[in-house]
């Protein structure tokens, strides 16, 4: 064995069959560097096997954290007040089909008012004279009410008579 | 009292009982604390890996198999989780602020040279610092530790050999340059 591989298993002797110590044995004993360095490795490891523990410096609170942390009491609260991804989707979905349902209407009507006249803009004109003109005539209807009181009798069943 | 075994509390965990899963974290949070501190080597990160592993058990805990002890797939978790938070740049970057800013004056005793030996381990690559603190801290046989790490016997052996080699290395030469003093 050479010191190469003597080194190897000195530094795995806690992991070796018996065949692989006993010729770590032999070389120890006829190389005095090799065996130099298996005792200071041996005094080494006899440290580290006295390396102190650790341990929290307060395990109740740390556990009481670690129980927090998963079994927060919010928890429920901010799943309900913030909607889940499936409500989402629905909401936009519902949005989604109200848009094209509208632009849709939207379009249809444009189109059979095209179709049966003038452009919508002059049927809006139309239509404001039209309400106008209605204005008109009963502003003169109430004018005529008017001029119709000054020789109105009250009659004794409450009717009103024109002259 | 009987302790009841850990079968028992993961299913009753699973089946929404807190004070079954508080008992596990009782049972267990001593050694997962440790092996993270070994790890990380600072008491608030540790602790901070100590809630995250718990998190991640209780996330999986569904996955527990019959008769698997449950410290096994502690370690497992646990090693796992600190191998990710070593491998993070910000957790390295922190690391070399920690270093520069170490006394190297002090006296070699006992306290010392066991912080020597860990400021050592530190150095090492996280597999070669996952194998020593399991195998030689934490005293798992090879073969629980390959099976924790999901690593080759042969591979932990290969892992072992450098990680003692390197601790040893830079531990004498901290003793040389002390004993020079």
């Amino acid at each position: 064995m050479n010191c190469n591989r003597a080194e190897r298993l000195i530094y795995l002797e806690n992991e070796l069959n018996d065949r692989e110590r006993a010729q770590l044995k032999e070389h120890i004993h006829l190389c005095p560097s090799c065996a130099e360095l298996h005792a200071s490795y041996i005094g080494m490891v006899s440290e580290v096997n006295q390396v102190e523990d650790v341990s929290p410096v307060d395990a109740s609170r740390l556990t009481d954290n670690i129980m927090t942390g998963i079994f927060r009491p919010d928890e429920k609260i901010e799943r309900s007040t913030f909607p889940g991804l499936w409500t989402r989707l629905g909401l936009s979905a519902v949005s989604l089909v109200l848009i094209l349902s509208f632009y849709m209407e939207f379009n249809q009507a444009v189109a059979i008012k095209d179709s049966i006249g003038p452009s919508s803009r002059q049927v809006t004109h139309t239509a404001g004279t039209s309400i106008l003109k209605k204005k008109n005539e009963r502003t003169v209807s109430i004018l005529a009410l008017a001029e119709a009181r000054k020789g109105m009798n009250l009659s004794n069943n409450n009717n009103y008579e024109i002259d | 009292m009987h302790e009841k075994p850990d079968k028992q509390l993961v299913q009753e965990s699973l089946a929404g009982n807190q004070a079954s899963f508080r008992l596990i974290v009782e049972r267990t949070q001593d050694m997962v604390y440790r092996v993270a501190f070994r790890f990380l080597k600072d008491l608030h990160v540790a602790e901070d890996a100590t809630q995250e592993v718990y998190l991640r058990l209780w996330k999986n805990l569904h996955k527990y198999r019959d008769g698997a002890k449950l410290t096994t797939w502690m370690y497992t978790i646990t090693t796992r989780h600190c191998l990710d938070i070593l491998k993070s740049q910000k957790f390295r970057s922190r690391l070399e602020t920690t270093e520069q800013t170490g006394n190297l004056s002090e006296e070699l005793d006992q306290v010392e040279l066991h912080n020597n030996i860990l400021k050592a381990a530190d150095a090492l690559t996280p597999k070669q610092k996952a194998v020593f603190v399991l195998r030689d801290l934490e005293g798992l046989s090879v073969k629980e530790t390959s099976r924790i790490l999901k690593m080759r016997e042969g591979n932990v052996k290969s892992n072992l050999y450098y990680a003692r080699k390197r601790i040893h290395e830079q531990v004498r030469k901290d003793y040389k340059v002390n004993t020079q003093k």
